[in-house]
């Protein structure tokens, strides 16, 4: 991408670093998907195997937070910042610190794959389980690419679709609910699944989090807390203003 | 300079216009009696009105068409590269560029809603209503006392109680008076760079003027004494709308209320600073504040 114009600084050096912590945030946002990907499969057919490398993996997103943070803080105090490069730097910061709290929660599921979840859960949970992971995974792809981007329309999109994931949640918790009903001796084994649908839901917000970030790099508008309808007003309006 | 300089008040007859500063001592505005010139009572609409304002050297446009609304008692900060014209719109303002053989203007600048192309305008008025700093610190060879005296003296004000008064009070406000108050008599050249400058502030405002114009007044100091200056910029904008000239976008960002930034003799962009610096609206400002070759 050079829509930020990230290449064209009088200084050299500048440009490199600025590209190096964007892609440094692409390459951790690989790993959290990947890791996504991974616990999703290990929940489903209970690979504690799998789960324990989803855990080992949290280690690498934990240092490259670390890393991408540092860069930014020198960035900041070398480069003092402004207009695109300094909401580039804030988005990244925020961003990064989103991404590894998405690698929290996904090494939250692995643990229960590993040491409480067996894979063995009714058949339509499994499918419920398996729509929403696929869900979350597609708002996370989607929101790096929007990042990768710069696209606010993707963005757009992405926290749009944190609605379903939250209805799925809802639908999920009704449903295991009626299952601990009619059976006390499943509630452990229940509240386990429960658990695991609520970090999915809590992926989802973070992935909106994201989504808000890029938004905010690319129009220069904070839209945490703003309805996403007064958002895309906004956006029409600015492209109409653009256009003349 | 302490909080409590900012509790000054430009109105000499206000009643709180006692400021105390950090030794406890109380400066009052010496003006109430004296015959300097007050300044108009606060009105909300004042402004430095610039409207349409072309400005030739010979042949040579080196102002197009400005337009810009600059708000009392607010920080406004011209920004661009060397040569865009930001130099030449501020001494606009008090029309030095009257001095300069060639120059024409077209157009009109409004002080608090009356032009000052006005036929009838008394030029020295004009000058010490809008108050104007150079980059280079440029204090008379006379002592510190006669520097901020001169512009009283100027007005046919000396007397010695006044002008003494007015003296501590002026430097107050620019902060020198703790440094300078036990060698008063020394010459003003014997300061440092910092201090100069800031002498050099208080002789702007010891004849209360109205606006107060800073042409890169940092650029020859060190760090210390520009913060120096800048934090007596962020004071004296309670009571004087000033207009800085700066290279230093970073001091645009951390001292002005509102920035315009210039191009070719073009204002290009004009809003809030925190605005500008943040999501400049065109790509020309975004390319200069950000370091890119537009």
């Amino acid at each position: 991408m050079d829509t930020l114009n990230l290449g064209q600084h009088i200084s050299q050096k500048f440009n490199e670093e600025l590209e190096d912590v964007r892609s440094k945030v692409l390459h951790m946002g690989g790993i959290v998907e990947e890791q996504l990907d991974h616990a999703i499969r290990a929940l489903l057919s209970g690979d504690t195997e799998l789960a324990g490398e989803v855990i080992a993996t949290d280690q690498r997103v934990n240092a490259l937070e670390v890393e991408i943070d540092e860069e930014c803080t020198r960035i900041v105090a070398r480069r003092q910042p402004a207009a695109t490069d300094l909401r580039l730097v804030m988005a990244v910061i925020r961003t990064i610190n989103d991404l590894e709290r998405i690698g929290d929660e996904i090494k939250r599921v692995a643990r229960m794959v590993r040491e409480e979840l067996d894979g063995s859960m009714e058949e339509e949970v499994r499918n419920e389980m398996e729509h929403m992971g696929e869900q979350v995974r597609a708002m996370l792809r989607q929101v790096l690419d929007a990042f990768a981007r710069t696209d606010v329309q993707a963005a757009v999109a992405v926290a749009r679709a944190d609605h379903k994931v939250d209805l799925k949640y809802q639908s999920i918790t009704r449903q295991l609910m009626t299952y601990m009903a009619q059976d006390h001796g499943s509630i452990p084994q229940v509240l386990n699944v429960l658990w695991a649908a609520r970090a999915l839901e809590r992926m989802g917000d973070r992935c909106q989090n994201i989504a808000e970030y890029v938004i905010y790099l690319v129009i220069g508008k904070d839209v945490r807390h703003v309805s996403l309808d007064d958002v895309m007003a906004e956006l029409q309006e600015q492209a109409r203003v653009q256009a003349g | 300079m302490s909080e409590a300089h900012l509790n000054q008040s430009p109105d000499p007859a206000a009643t709180d216009d006692a400021a105390v500063d950090e030794h406890g001592e109380v400066a009052t505005s010496p003006v109430p009696d004296m015959d300097v010139p007050q300044p108009a009572a606060p009105d909300p609409a004042c402004q430095l009105r610039v409207r349409d304002l072309n400005l030739w050297y010979g042949d040579q446009q080196a102002l197009k068409h400005v337009d810009l609304a600059i708000e009392r008692n607010r920080v406004t900060s011209f920004i661009g590269p060397s040569g865009c014209g930001k130099t030449t719109l501020l001494r606009c303002f008090n029309r030095l560029n009257d001095l300069v053989p060639d120059c024409q203007v077209a157009g009109d600048i409004e002080l608090e809603g009356e032009s000052i192309f006005r036929e009838d305008i008394d030029i020295t008025q004009l000058r010490r209503d809008v108050g104007m700093v150079f980059q280079r610190p440029n204090p008379f060879p006379k002592s510190i006392y006669e520097n901020v005296a001169y512009g009283l003296r100027v007005q046919g004000i000396n007397k010695r109680r006044h002008l003494d008064d007015a003296v501590e009070w002026a430097l107050k406000a620019a902060a020198l008076w703790d440094e300078v108050k036990e060698r008063l008599d020394d010459s003003g050249l014997s300061l440092s760079g910092g201090q100069q400058q800031r002498l050099v502030i208080a002789r702007a405002i010891a004849v209360q003027p109205r606006v107060i114009l800073l042409d890169e007044p940092c650029s020859a100091l060190d760090p210390i004494s520009t913060l120096k200056v800048e934090e007596l910029i962020q004071q004296l904008r309670e009571h004087y709308t000033i207009v800085v000239v700066t290279h230093n976008m970073q001091q645009a960002a951390r001292v002005s209320d509102k920035t315009a930034f210039m191009y070719l003799g073009e204002v290009i962009e004009y809003g809030d600073t925190d605005e500008l610096f943040t999501n400049p609206q065109a790509k020309a400002t975004e390319d200069y504040i950000t370091g890119r070759y537009g």
